[in-house]
């Protein structure tokens, strides 16, 4: 069960159909017992109306002397029948309803007694029936015992029954959905916090906010100010280890130029040599630890950066450090128009600056004439919003196929004549994997090499 | 040409000072921001080399400042920090080129001198004027190919001349680049080292390379 809501809405409905059960065969429960009630007090009533008007005939028989009120009994198999018998013997009178009815009636009671029976007949059906024992004195003072016997069908009542179980049924369900559907927007009333919660959550994820605001609700607050506090935290620890690994770093490189300076002056001895290759190798480590740590972004919440004005100054450095060579440097977009504004990428300026002076740099360092750099979308289903695709492209020697792989990795310089440490492409694959992207070398249109980044969206 | 240095760090000044001597220039120094200011506000300066993590006043202020008081000589940035960002902000507050620590010396001079290069307007590493070439690396002068020796005085006269070649030069800028100090200046040794360097240059009075405008100063030929 991973979701809340489901969870709530789930306990929250079996308890409901639990109830509305429950309340349902109590409901049947009494109406069977009022319903039985109500036919006994009926027959009861049946059988004293009868006793109020029986006398023994001329045969000592005894019968009812004036006709009953009730026409049911007057109509044969009318479901309604009465039945007068002495204990033991045959019946005495019978309603006229019992009138070629197939019937079992002979039921017993001692005098006084009454028993309400069911009785099940030969043809299925059912009848409820009051025996009821009367002990009679005649006019000749002989004390006899008679069984009163009303009995009705109880198909009538079980068809009302069926139909109150349906009309209970049909209630229970309506009620049943309505409370659902009451309870669904109850529930989404009281997650709602939490889902802005998430939104926002998200939100700082994708870098679109910095941290969590708004009213929350009481048992949310704590929540939202623990994980403010721990972004904020996160984002001072990231920042400060960046400054510590960046100040140690670059405190190191005055020394080593210091060092360098010296060992350029001294007297040319066995040592030098080797002296100067470690202060060489000190400045490749010092570097390339302090690319490392500076690179990519420790803390949540980064903001997104717009990628064309970043082409747009390093362009502009370019221009000025490689005035002499007049060299051609554009910026193109899609179909070789004017690359779209809002594009951006979810890392920090200095790291898509790092990346871009890189491979402009490197691209102008081995360019004739021309460099062109094309900022493009790349899309993938599943993001809300498009990474980029950035190519930059010389007219330079090129790379060989052989090579490409090799020339990302760290301190490689396939080039000797040209300027550079060597670790400026290296840095362009280490930024990229750091964001997940990738860089690929091709030949360019342009003759010489063709560098393709892609950095994702999310 | 005079050349400002403006490094915290004392033995890295002193290393490119020497260096900068070497190659014939007149270097001043400044320990921090605030001096390196002063100087290139009440010194004439041809370029300065800043480094950026300076005490008093930040390089990138510094750059800033020198830019805002209309200073155009070029600007080459020392840095430790060697991330593009500060590239790029380096840059754009009006530096020229830069160097990320640590360097060779070498480096350093051969982005000085490109830059002078540049500022003068010249695409060849060996500048030219007429017949006369320099060549700013080796320090090395010829007069149509044949090579001339000259005193540091005469070469820091004629390597000012050729950067402005074809333009006139007053007798003050040249005795500022030959001279640290205002105490030793002196029209009159600007004089006599024009008149030792014409002889060097034109021993049999052919072409008259360096002419003379009367009360506005001098002017290197361009043409042959």
């Amino acid at each position: 069960m991973k979701s809340l809501r489901a969870r709530l809405l789930l306990a929250l409905v079996s308890l409901l159909v639990l109830a509305v059960a429950l309340a349902l065969v109590a409901m049947d429960f009494r109406f069977r017992e009022v319903g039985r009630e109500a036919r006994r007090d009926f027959l009861q009533a049946l059988n004293l109306a009868v006793l109020g008007v029986v006398d023994e005939d001329g045969n000592g028989v005894l019968r009812p002397a004036t006709p009953l009120a009730e026409p049911r009994l007057g109509t044969p198999r009318s479901g309604l029948y009465l039945l007068i018998h002495e204990r033991g013997a045959a019946p005495s009178w019978q309603s006229t309803s019992l009138g070629g009815a197939n019937v079992q009636l002979l039921l017993d009671a001692g005098p006084g007694e009454k028993q309400l029976l069911e009785v099940a007949q030969p043809d299925g059906s059912s009848l409820l029936a009051l025996a009821q024992g009367v002990a009679w004195q005649g006019v000749n003072g002989q004390r006899r015992e008679y069984v009163f016997v009303a009995a009705e069908d109880q198909a009538t009542y079980f068809a009302q029954l069926r139909r109150l179980r349906g009309q209970f049924l049909a209630g229970g369900a309506v009620m049943l959905g309505l409370a659902a559907l009451v309870i669904a927007l109850v529930v989404g009333f009281l997650l709602q916090p939490l889902r802005r919660m998430e939104r926002q959550i998200a939100a700082v994820e994708l870098g679109e906010r910095g941290a969590l605001d708004g009213d929350w609700p009481r048992e949310l607050r704590g929540v939202a100010q623990n994980l403010n506090a721990l972004l904020q935290a996160e984002r001072e620890r990231a920042e400060r280890y960046r400054n510590t690994l960046g100040n140690l770093a670059h405190s190191l490189k005055t020394p080593l130029s210091v060092l360098r300076t010296l060992l350029g002056h001294s007297p040319v001895g066995e040592k030098q040599g080797e002296m100067s290759e470690q202060v060489d190798r000190m400045q490749d480590i010092v570097q390339h630890q302090l690319r490392r740590a500076t690179t990519g972004s420790l803390a949540p919440g980064v903001a997104w950066t717009p990628v064309l004005p970043v082409l747009e100054d390093v362009l502009g450095a370019l221009r000025k450090v490689y005035a002499d060579r007049r060299l051609a440097l554009q910026i193109a977009g899609e179909g070789g128009g004017l690359p779209d504004q809002e594009l951006a990428c979810p890392m920090d300026r200095g790291d898509l600056l790092e990346l871009v002076g890189n491979l402009a740099d490197n691209a102008c360092k081995f360019a004739r004439a021309r460099v062109s750099v094309a900022l493009t979308a790349w899309s993938e289903p599943g993001w809300r919003r498009p990474g980029v695709q950035l190519c930059v492209d010389d007219d330079g020697p090129g790379v060989d196929a052989a090579q490409r792989e090799r020339i990302l990795q760290r301190g490689v310089r396939l080039d000797e004549r040209v300027a550079g440490q060597g670790i400026g492409l290296a840095m362009v694959a280490d930024i990229v994997s750091v964001h997940g992207g990738s860089v690929a070398v091709e030949a360019s249109p342009l003759g010489g090499a063709r560098f393709v980044v892609r950095l994702p969206g999310r | 040409m005079r050349v400002l240095v403006v490094e915290d760090e004392a033995a890295l000044r002193a290393a490119l000072v020497a260096a900068l001597q070497a190659a014939g220039y007149l270097v001043q120094e400044a320990p921090d921001g605030e001096e390196g200011l002063f100087a290139a506000t009440e010194y004439p300066c041809d370029l300065a080399v800043v480094d950026l993590g300076l005490p008093r006043l930040p390089g990138l202020e510094l750059i800033r400042r020198l830019r805002a008081a209309g200073k155009t000589f070029p600007v080459l940035v020392l840095t430790a920090r060697d991330r593009w960002q500060d590239k790029v902000e380096g840059l754009q507050a009006g530096a020229d080129d830069y160097v990320t620590k640590p360097f060779h010396v070498e480096e350093v001079l051969a982005r000085v001198q490109a830059l002078l290069r540049r500022a003068g307007g010249h695409a060849d590493p060996v500048l030219r004027a007429g017949a006369v070439s320099v060549d700013p690396r080796t320090q090395a002068v010829a007069v149509d190919g044949a090579p001339i020796e000259l005193t540091t005085f005469e070469y820091r006269l004629l390597e000012y001349l050729i950067h402005h070649a074809g333009e006139v030069v007053t007798k003050t800028e040249l005795a500022e680049r030959l001279y640290p100090d205002d105490a030793e200046r002196d029209s009159n040794t600007v004089e006599v080292f024009v008149g030792r360097l014409r002889r060097k240059l034109d021993p049999d009075e052919r072409w008259h390379p360096i002419e003379t405008l009367r009360g506005r100063g001098y002017r290197l030929v361009t043409g042959s």
